[in-house]
This record gives C-alpha cells, structure tokens and sequence, in this order.
C-alpha cells in the first residue's frame, strides 16, 4: 500500500492511522529532491601515521580547474592588504 | 594526529596562485593532509565568509562577472570544506575573543582551535596569532613539514605517560558529526526517548542483524531487564562464568536467581561450553556467557547444549564484543537475547553511561521496552515491574556520531592487535621492524608476556582488551607504569572468590579462572594507537627484566 507521511528530524509520522502486524519492516521512500543536500560522506580516515608531506597536484589542478578563466598567477600580499580587501568587501556588502 | 587549522592567508594563497608553483602544491599537500593521513586539516567557522568576502572581491575588481564570480567562490568553498573540517566558534567563546589584543576573528580561530584535543598548529603566513594561555603553535607552511614529522618523545623531553584508552582522538575526527548531533538535541529538547534513540536502535539493529534493538541506560541494565523480560527469579539459576565484571553476576543475584558458575576456557578466558551440560540442573532458567576481551564465546556450541535442554534462554554478554563476529554473525545477535555497553572505553562507547538489548524475539522485546519504562505498556498502565532504564537521548545521538567510523574503528583495533602479536614475537625472536614482513604469525612470544592466542578461526574480535599472561604481575605492572604506561587486570579475582558472592560456589572448583586471575594483565588498546607508542609498551615490557 502507498501512504503519506511526514518525515520530521529522524521520525516519520504517517498522516493516518496504521496497524502494522509486525514492529519492524523494510519500506521504500520517495523523498524530494530539492529536502536532500547530499549523500553523506564517511569521515575521512587516517590512513598512515607517518606519512609525509607530498605535492598535492590534484587540488591545485581542481582549485584551477573550479576557476577556469579566472585562474591566473597573482602577485603576493600581506595580511594587511588582505584586511584592507576585506573592509572593502565589507563595507560594499553592506552599502557603507 | 596533529592537528592544523589554516588561516585565511593561506588558503587565499593558493585560490589566488600568490605564492610560486612550489609554495602552492605544499599548501595543496597540507590541505589535502587527512587524506594522506599526515594531519587532520580545520578551517574555522569564521574564516569562511572572509575567505568568500575576500575571493570574490579580488575577482571583482579584476573584471570578473559578479554573479560568475559568487558561483565560482561558492565551488571553492565546497572543495575545501571536502578536505578540511569545519571548526566551530561557540558563543561561550565570544567574551574572551572580545577581550584579546589581537582582532576579533583571529581570536576567534584561536579560541575554536584550542577547543581541538591533542597537538594543534595554526597555519599561517602571518605570524600574529595571540595565543597565550594555549598550547597552540603556529608555523608557515614551509615550517609545517618538520613539525609534523616530530615524535611525541621528541617534542617532549620527558615521555608523556600514554593513555590506556584514548577517546579524545577520537573526539576530533568526529568532532564536526558530534556537534552536530549534540546540538540537534538542545535544539528539539526531547530528552527522554527522543528520535535520536529510535534512530540508533533502528542502525544497530541492522548492524547486529536482530530484529530488535532495545537501547538503555547502561549495560548492567541490559543484563538485568533480559532477565526480567526472561521472568529469572527467586529459586532460579542461571549458568554464567566467574571470570567476568561484576554486572554480569550482581544482576542474576538482585533478582533472587542464584549464579552457577562454569569453568572458563584457558586460550580464550571465556565460559567453556564442554563443561556446561555438567552444571545444569532442573533449576536452570538461562545461560549467560560473556564474550569477554572482545572475543564471542563459543555461542554455537552453547546454543546447541540449550536446545538440547529444553530450548533454554541464552544471553550473551557483549559488552566487550559488540562489533565482533562468530561464524559471520555479529556478536549480540548469536543468541535468545544479546547485551552491550556504551561505558565510554568500550569499543562503541558515548559520554556517559549506556547499553542495548538484541533480540529476534518480538515477545521479548516487547517486555524489555516495557520494563525499561517502569512496566509500562501504555501511559500510566504498569502491566509487570520495571525499572527506569532508559539510554538517554544526548547519549544515543553521541553514538550516532560514532557509528560511521565504527568499522574503520574495529578494522584499526585488529591491527593494533596484530602489532602487538608480532612486536612481542620480534622481541622475543631478535627480529628487527625491517624484518617484520618475514615474520610467520605463529612465532612464540615473549617469555616476559605471553599474550592469549589470536581469536578462533570462527569469530573475530574487537580487542576491547589486548591481554596478556605475565608472571609477577603486580611488579611488571609497577615498572611499566614508572615508565607512563598505563596496564589494567580484568579481573583480578573470580567473582567465586569475592566476599558478596563466595557463598555460592566453591572457591576452588573454577581453576583455569583462578589461575588466570593471577596472570592477565592488559596493554593500552585503542583505535589510535600509533606504531610508535605500541613500539614503546613492548620494549619496556621487554625491558623490565620481570
């Protein structure tokens, strides 16, 4: 059989009243897609104790790859450039 | 593992290439860290809208398309957040941030980061962090390398005494997962029986495979509500073991039930089942082994002597082995009824005290819900006695947050164990770590420390104990612990031989437990234990001339 329910922080409500024959039962949910964010991930596991520092090309390659045309080599700054960016930031988000 | 929390200079140096291509693939590789198990890479939670604020400004003013610009970032930040965990500033932590020297958000970072258990760097180009009153460092990232690569020993002049179980490593890779559980509760405030509770029932019953999962408050509860739900009372006995916690046994006799103690196995130390038919008599109302160290009994040799006598109820003690198996069946689901612990040291454990029951049985556990709740089958209608037993919701959602990292937590457990077995043969061989890969598993071990043979080829463990059989216990004991390391007995004295329970068995008619009780003593056993401390353990143990 098909029925409504609403699912609420872990517990499932069904929107009338149910008999079931036995306590414990597999179902299928159709769950909309726009109440899912994503599937979640397992915790990222250490896998060596001692493991070294190494070059990491693949997050460069996809760091560059999420800016396609906006990646390109800048000069280096101080953190009081980057503060100063950030007031400006600031202050146009917030219309001062 | 050490911790790193990144400012936001660095992040932006890479985002923005500001820094050469050598400097960018080493923050890569830094940020990447977790991945590659040198680190557990952090990003406070108030660096993100500054990181994003930031990029897109720099974008902006260089022409880029705003809305393109703002999708852009927004990927960025989703890429970092898949290798860097989220660091959370509280509210509590505002005050002190407010009154720091530094500004508002780097106290912020400071703030959130000495919350992390275990040695913390703040990655940065910009060496202005305040933080004192920490044990925070800071480092560049071209500094970071050569910090990780320190060994605890190293960093400390005097060896840090080790932990006999360490659940504060733990805490940081779940920290993320814990908070979240944590504040889902304070957010809907039910306490008691919350969606948290049915929610790990449901898990763990699948993970066990029972039909039912019946969470409570501890896992004396759950031996004490079985046997309540099995109605076990005054002129009862029930066959269990004397070499065992307290709990095991204290319940059967809070009910009037009388315990008969059987003998336990010398190379597991759990109940041996050759012996148990001996002991039964027309009294017999249940059997309770206990799967002790981590390692199930032999369920299906016992299974099959209570089928033989009236399909007698079997209750399996797992409150060491939850998450171990017997013949591909998990511990807790091999009998009429299971119980577990969640005591924080077990292999699953929360932040307080809590247990479960398993059973197929819906009679049974329909009656173990009842009594858990006061004998309650609906509100105000006592139908048999019962108890206040119920695992608190706060507790369930802790578990929660454990469960994903639970199979990875027993697979690790395992291969501390193995280490141990094939440190102690090295020992005991000569045999040097270069070596190791030629080792035959089966080698003696050490004459100092003779540890119980590897599990049956039938189950698996989860070493809630790495144990071993000393000789001179308590001065092996003393030695090791003038040198940080932590040992422990379970158990020292047989439950027949104890002041409250010695009136109910012979004292000398369970020798293999008495002889053990001289001899066992257990090794610091954890899922985090590096190869570097359990290197440690067995050259003091060696050492020690005991």
């Amino acid at each position: 059989m098909q029925v409504e329910a609403l699912y609420d922080h872990g517990q499932l409500t069904f929107n009338r009243p149910i008999r079931f024959a036995t306590a414990r039962f597999p179902v299928i949910l159709e769950i909309p897609d726009q109440a899912v964010l994503a599937e979640p991930q397992p915790p990222a596991q250490p896998a060596a104790a001692d493991a070294a520092v190494t070059d990491s090309p693949d997050l460069l390659a996809e760091i560059r790859h999420i800016l396609g045309p906006l990646s390109k080599r800048r000069p280096s700054v101080n953190s009081a450039e980057d503060k100063t960016a950030l007031t400006q930031a600031l202050a146009e988000k917030h219309g001062l | 593992m050490k911790n790193l929390v990144f400012d936001i200079n660095v992040i932006l140096d890479l985002w923005l290439e500001r820094q050469p291509e050598d400097q960018l693939r080493l923050i890569a590789s830094l940020i990447d860290g977790q991945r590659s198990g040198l680190a557990r890479g952090w990003i406070a939670s108030p660096s993100l809208h500054v990181l994003e604020y930031l990029a897109r400004a720099q974008f902006k003013r260089e022409g880029a398309d705003p809305e393109e610009a703002k999708d852009r970032v927004k990927r960025l930040l989703a890429n970092l957040l898949q290798r860097l965990n989220p660091l959370s500033s509280f509210g509590f932590h505002q005050d002190a941030a407010l009154l720091a020297q530094t500004d508002l958000e780097d106290a912020q970072i400071v703030a959130a980061a000495a919350e992390l258990q275990g040695p913390t760097a703040i990655v940065t180009n910009d060496k202005r962090f305040d933080t004192t009153g920490t044990a925070l460092v800071q480092f560049r990232p071209a500094e970071v390398s050569a910090w990780l690569k320190q060994l605890p020993a190293e960093q400390l002049p005097n060896e840090q005494p080790l932990a006999f179980v360490d659940i504060k490593t733990q805490q940081n890779a779940i920290r993320p997962a814990l908070e979240q559980q944590i504040h889902r509760v304070l957010h809907h405030g039910q306490y008691i029986l919350g969606p948290e509770v049915t929610e790990l029932e449901q898990q763990l019953a699948t993970f066990t495979g029972a039909q039912h999962c019946i969470s409570v408050a501890s896992g004396t509860e759950a031996l004490l509500i079985s046997l309540m739900a099995l109605d076990i009372g005054p002129g009862d006995e029930v066959i269990t073991t004397p070499f065992t916690f307290v709990a095991t046994v204290e319940v059967i006799v809070l009910l009037g039930a009388t315990p008969i103690f059987v003998d336990i196995e010398p190379d597991t130390a759990n109940i041996d089942a050759s012996l148990i038919e001996a002991k039964l008599s027309e009294h017999t109302k249940a059997i309770l082994p206990v799967s002790l160290y981590g390692q199930p009994a032999d369920m299906g040799a016992i299974n099959a002597i209570a089928a033989r006598h009236g399909h007698l109820p079997v209750i399996e003690d797992a409150a060491q082995s939850f998450g171990a198996s017997y013949q591909g069946k998990r511990s807790g689901s091999l009998s009429t009824i299971g119980c577990t612990s969640f005591f924080p040291s077990k292999p699953l454990g929360c932040y307080g005290d809590g247990g479960a029951i398993f059973t197929s049985d819906d009679r049974l556990a329909q009656a173990c819900r009842e009594i858990r709740v006061h004998g309650q089958s609906a509100r105000y209608v006592h139908s048999r006695i019962g108890v206040g037993g119920r695992m608190d919701t706060l507790q369930a959602a802790i578990v929660l947050a454990k469960l994903p990292r639970f199979e990875h937590e027993i697979t690790q457990r395992q291969a501390v164990a193995r280490q141990y077995h094939d440190l102690l043969a090295m020992e005991e061989q000569g045999i040097t770590q270069k070596q190791k890969q030629d080792i035959v598993r089966a080698l003696p071990c050490s004459s100092v420390a003779k540890p119980l043979p590897w599990p049956k080829p039938d189950r698996t463990s989860v070493f809630a104990q790495y144990t071993l059989r000393v000789q001179d216990r308590d001065r092996l004991q003393t030695k090791l612990k003038e040198q940080g390391i932590p040992t422990a007995v379970h158990y020292p004295v047989p439950l027949n031989e104890q002041p409250a329970y010695r009136h109910l068995c012979c004292p000398d008619c369970t020798p293999v437990a008495q002889q053990l009780a001289r001899e066992v003593m257990s090794l610091p056993m954890h899922a985090d234990l590096s190869a570097v401390d359990q290197q440690r353990i067995v050259t003091a143990l060696k050492a020690s001339g005991v």
